[in-house]
């Protein structure tokens, strides 16, 4: 603070003198000699002399700053406070050293995700084992059965349908968990173009109407043909499938599904309103969780991956997925694209 | 990792038999890089609790810490720098100067701290946004969503420690209100940056990675 002064009163000087001097300079011929000769080479003494002030303040301040910097550089490396750290001050040496503190903990943050992406494999195996161990264990208990007892070939049949039952049940948990350690892992690139809206719709529904043929569940879509948004087609089918296939799955007989597509300013809204079981306001959350099965879900097949599957595409395309419920009464889903 | 901390916040008005406890014992923290909503309905302290983060006023009891420095015991000098540099704030009236530019009004917060813009940062946020061709324009002239999306790209064109959004999308209609949320998520997504988001509006909330529900100056959930 104290070399800031001297060195604002040394510029102070250098440019009162310097105006003394060029005054002085235009006026020389009305100066008399006598005085002349005595004011300007005192004048120019003294902007030499304020001029040196002035540079000493400067470069002492330059040298400040690199001194502080170099401080802060150590003190990040050694993981220690750095010293003279002004982080809330008008002063460059303050704003340099949050930008230095900020990049810093931007490296961390990258060790940071690396030790949170283990844990999350960690969480994936564990939760990959739990769910295969039910159908494994059921596969060995029948081969056990159809090994070592004696079976009427009736009685043979039914425990290999009840095999094939659990051998698909492995069979669809498998697939699942590929297109989710591909989504997570990033090692596929989404293809996100303009396409018609429409055919990728249309893509999702084929994947669903026979089963919801045989609930005889009414399936309307409301969707301008022409509509184009930018998004992986397939992709955004298999999200949007996965929730309609939810919805054909909670949605008794005779029931409706409605998908209405409305293209907004920034976003195109798809809603996927069905006339199902519902979803309680404080599970809105729960369901995009990886593995969640509600409760009142656990009569109907399912892993619960489809609708954690369908937020991690939809997110990745910049858009989002809400939802609204009225438990007994139906559920919509609302899925945004950025247009 | 914690951007913010708060420590059996409390914020009483009044004295006496008229005193309202707007919070009454907060202890929330803000996980670094994710989105949390605060939800409740009015009157539950939620302007309050936002207030407080942002140093704009005083606890009663209590700490709160932004990024490692705790905010009460800071100058008020200290206090508005430090709003500068680690806040980004979104509210729920844009709050735009009307005399500036859209360009100018992005690069305003850079501009009073003395900083030569990151222009390839400056374009990315205005093309999310799509503010790319309104840049010359004046706010009077911009429609709600769009005023807002300035106000976002104001906030997080210092890329502060944290966005705090006040009800960002309160006086917007539902439809436009969906898109500017959508686009605040998406914007503090693409950036890797912590948002907290204030709101009573359910829908909104479900964009959150976190969603803390208050009520009478409690955290219930």
């Amino acid at each position: 603070m104290k070399k800031e002064k001297i060195g604002r009163i040394a510029r102070g000087c250098f440019g009162v003198c310097a105006v003394l001097a060029a005054v002085a300079g235009i006026f020389r011929e009305t100066l008399p000699q006598e005085s002349a000769r005595v004011v300007l080479p005192v004048l120019c003494v003294c902007m030499l002399l304020s001029a040196v002030v002035w540079e000493r303040c400067l470069s002492r301040r330059l040298s400040d700053f690199s001194n502080d910097i170099c401080e802060t550089v150590n003190a990040l490396m050694e993981g220690r406070e750095p010293e003279n750290f002004h982080p809330y001050e008008e002063s460059e040496i303050s704003r340099a050293q949050g930008k230095l503190l900020q990049y810093y903990e931007k490296m961390k943050d990258g060790q940071r995700q690396s030790e949170e992406d283990r844990q999350v494999l960690q969480e994936l195996v564990s939760d990959i084992s739990h769910q295969v161990k039910t159908p494994t264990a059921n596969i060995v208990m029948f081969t056990e059965i159809l090994r070592s007892h004696s079976l009427t070939e009736e009685k043979r049949g039914e425990f290999l349908r009840m095999m094939e039952v659990q051998i698909e049940k492995l069979n669809f948990l498998m697939e699942s968990l590929i297109k989710i350690s591909r989504l997570e892992t990033g090692t596929f690139v989404l293809q996100v173009k303009e396409n018609s809206l429409y055919q990728t719709i249309a893509g999702a529904v084929e994947g669903v109407w026979a089963k919801a043929e045989k609930k005889s569940i009414r399936l309307e879509v409301d969707c301008d043909s022409r509509t184009v948004v930018k998004h992986d087609p397939k992709w955004t089918a298999e999200a949007i499938g996965n929730i309609l296939d939810n919805a054909v799955k909670y949605t008794p007989e005779g029931g409706q599904i409605q998908i209405n597509v409305r293209p907004w300013q920034f976003y195109t809204r798809i809603d996927i309103s069905d006339t199902g079981i519902g979803i309680a306001e404080e599970h809105y959350h729960d369901v995009f969780r990886r593995f969640y099965r509600a409760p009142e879900a656990a009569a109907q097949e399912g892993v619960g991956l489809g609708l954690y599957l369908a937020r991690g595409i939809i997110n990745r395309q910049k858009g989002y997925i809400s939802v609204k419920s009225k438990p007994g009464e139906g559920t919509t889903f609302s899925v945004y694209l950025l247009n | 990792m914690n951007i913010v901390t708060t420590h059996h916040l409390k914020k009483y008005f009044g004295e006496g038999e008229r005193q309202i406890r707007a919070l009454d014992g907060i202890d929330l923290a803000v996980e670094k890089g994710k989105f949390t909503a605060v939800i409740g309905p009015s009157g539950a302290g939620k302007s309050t609790l936002f207030h407080l983060i942002a140093g704009l006023d005083e606890p009663t009891e209590g700490t709160v810490i932004v990024d490692g420095t705790e905010i009460s015991g800071m100058t008020e000098e200290q206090l508005t720098i430090f709003r500068r540099r680690k806040i980004g704030f979104v509210f729920q009236d844009c709050a735009l100067v009307p005399e500036l530019t859209v360009r100018e009004n992005i690069l305003f917060p850079m501009a009073l701290d003395h900083m030569r813009p990151d222009w390839t940062y400056f374009s990315e946020i205005t093309g999310l946004l799509g503010l790319s061709e309104k840049l010359d324009s004046y706010p009077k002239t911009l429609s709600g969503g769009a005023a807002q999306c300035t106000a976002i790209a104001r906030a997080l064109i210092m890329r502060p420690s944290i966005v705090l959004a006040d009800e960002p999308t309160g006086s917007l209609d539902a439809k436009t209100g969906q898109n500017v949320a959508g686009l605040l998520k998406m914007t503090a997504e693409t950036f890797h940056q912590t948002l907290l988001m204030i709101t009573h509006n359910l829908e909104l909330a479900q964009l959150a990675d976190r969603v803390v529900h208050l009520r009478d100056g409690r955290i219930i959930g």
